[in-house]
């Protein structure tokens, strides 16, 4: 499963973006670090309007971005898909690069690089992945991954408008990564909305069977994708590294479990 | 009876004798303790064994022309009736909610889980068809579980990361957790049931549940 619905969408433009950031940090601030440890604590105060969110979110994607994905997937060939995947990552590639860079992964970075400079040039500007035939395979990184690396928490759970699920500390990276974009200061606003409207085309197109495989099996979509959105986040942070083991008791009708110790408090 | 022990250092044939008998409560304390340690963690070489095999059963259910979605449905569900700890699973997506709960409650709960989450995984499971797939590390990862780690390979694009958590209940073995791409399923259900139980209490979930198996 690739990222859901993440477009990053540079749409904002910095102008708005400065007083967001200012809320964003307040928020920051004031929410309790909860550092990746995956509970059942849901870590949404802002529930009810988040739902608000998800379900315009829901409408625009029925009416517009799933069809668009479902085109893109279904009548265009393979190879023009990989190679629009392969455009989007060499202008992806400073972010990543920054973000290696300020996470202290020199191998990654030099990845980054290879790949930006490999694929960029005998690639065709990364219509062709060569540099994966050299063993260098892709990867994305970005500010909200940079700010956990440096121990940051993830703040409250937020649904933004067409972007999707994040958190405090995910739109906080959103902003800085569109800082640090060169494509922010030279690129005009339609070329910058079609990059995003890409990125996000592209990345539904690969997910939206599962997504909807998953609404389909869930009780709670909602529900689900905020928990799905946050263990696929620690996973990036972690770079795929092996998830903490969650303590799993054995089935028992006996009251007493000390595993449940610390959990039983109140049952609405 | 020779007296047990080595008390009395000696020489020869005589000493041995008196130890032979402690050689023998060696082994079987040894033994002993083989069995129990056994029944209480998944060895890593059984659980890879044993995830080979449910993988390797998945794909024959996969690739078999003759079936039709309902019958490999019905299989899959088989297949996972017989291999995942279905209860052990739904204790832990109920959380804590789960002490709380009468035992007329949890009875009523464990009934409609395992209906719904067999229903649920076989049809997640038909998701991933046509592919291959690769143990490539099965470790313990605490007293009781093992890790058994695979790549299931697609026409394209990178392996997909799916790692099976495997205990061993009453001699057999059993998944408890499925990790794709680091995603835990039961983390995810216990947390969405969490949600629905903070809305609408543990009521309201069994009479979500009870709708699903009912239209499903």
């Amino acid at each position: 499963m690739t990222n859901f619905f993440r477009s990053q969408s540079r749409s904002f433009r910095l102008r708005t973006l400065g007083p967001l950031l200012a809320v964003l940090m307040t928020a920051a601030c004031a929410t309790p670090s909860m550092d990746g440890a995956v509970d059942d604590s849901v870590n949404d105060p802002l529930e009810p309007m988040n739902r608000a969110i998800f379900s315009f979110n829901q409408f625009a994607e029925g009416l517009l971005f799933k069809p668009l994905a479902l085109l893109y997937r279904d009548l265009l060939p393979p190879e023009v898909q990989d190679a629009v995947g392969g455009i989007l990552e060499i202008l992806h590639t400073p972010i990543t690069l920054a973000n290696d860079i300020l996470q202290g992964e020199p191998e990654r970075a030099a990845e980054t690089l290879g790949r930006f400079f490999i694929n960029g040039t005998v690639g065709l500007g990364g219509i062709f992945d060569v540099a994966a035939e050299f063993g260098m395979v892709g990867h994305s990184e970005d500010f909200g991954q940079t700010l956990a690396v440096w121990g940051s928490g993830e703040g409250m759970y937020l649904m933004l408008p067409l972007l999707g699920p994040s958190n405090v500390r995910d739109g906080i990276g959103l902003g800085v990564d569109a800082f640090i974009d060169p494509l922010t200061y030279y690129a005009s606003f339609g070329e910058q909305a079609g990059r995003s409207a890409a990125r996000g085309i592209d990345q539904l197109s690969g997910v939206v069977d599962s997504l909807d495989e998953i609404e389909r099996t869930s009780l709670d979509f909602y529900a689900t994708l905020r928990s799905l959105y946050r263990q696929q986040r620690d996973d990036q942070i972690r770079n795929g590294a092996a998830p903490p083991v969650v303590p799993i008791p054995s089935i028992s009708f006996d009251d007493f479990d000390p595993s449940d110790e610390d959990q039983v408090s109140q049952v609405n | 009876m020779p007296s047990l022990g080595f008390s009395r250092p000696s020489l020869g044939y005589g000493r041995m004798i008196r130890l032979v008998p402690a050689f023998f409560l060696l082994i079987a304390a040894a033994s002993w303790g083989g069995v129990s340690s056994s029944a209480t963690a998944a060895s890593p070489d059984a659980s890879r064994d044993f995830v080979q095999q449910l993988g390797e059963q998945t794909i024959e259910i996969l690739s078999n022309e003759n079936f039709t979605e309902e019958d490999r449905l019905i299989h899959y569900r088989a297949l996972l009736r017989e291999g995942f700890a279905v209860d052990t699973i739904g204790r832990f997506a109920l959380g804590r909610y789960w002490r709380a709960a009468t035992p007329a409650l949890r009875e009523e709960y464990l009934f409609l889980f395992q209906e719904f989450v067999l229903d649920i995984y076989s049809k997640r499971l038909d998701g991933f068809s046509g592919k291959s797939f690769v143990v490539t590390a099965s470790q313990s990862i605490d007293e009781t579980d093992t890790m058994v780690s695979t790549e299931i390979n697609g026409d394209d694009g990178p392996p997909i990361r799916v790692g099976y958590r495997v205990r061993e209940i009453g001699d057999k073995l059993f998944v408890v957790d499925v990790l794709v791409e680091g995603i835990s399923l039961i983390v995810t259900q216990r947390s969405e049931f969490a949600s629905i139980i903070n809305r609408d209490g543990l009521e309201g979930l069994i009479e979500k549940l009870r709708q699903y198996t009912k239209s499903n």
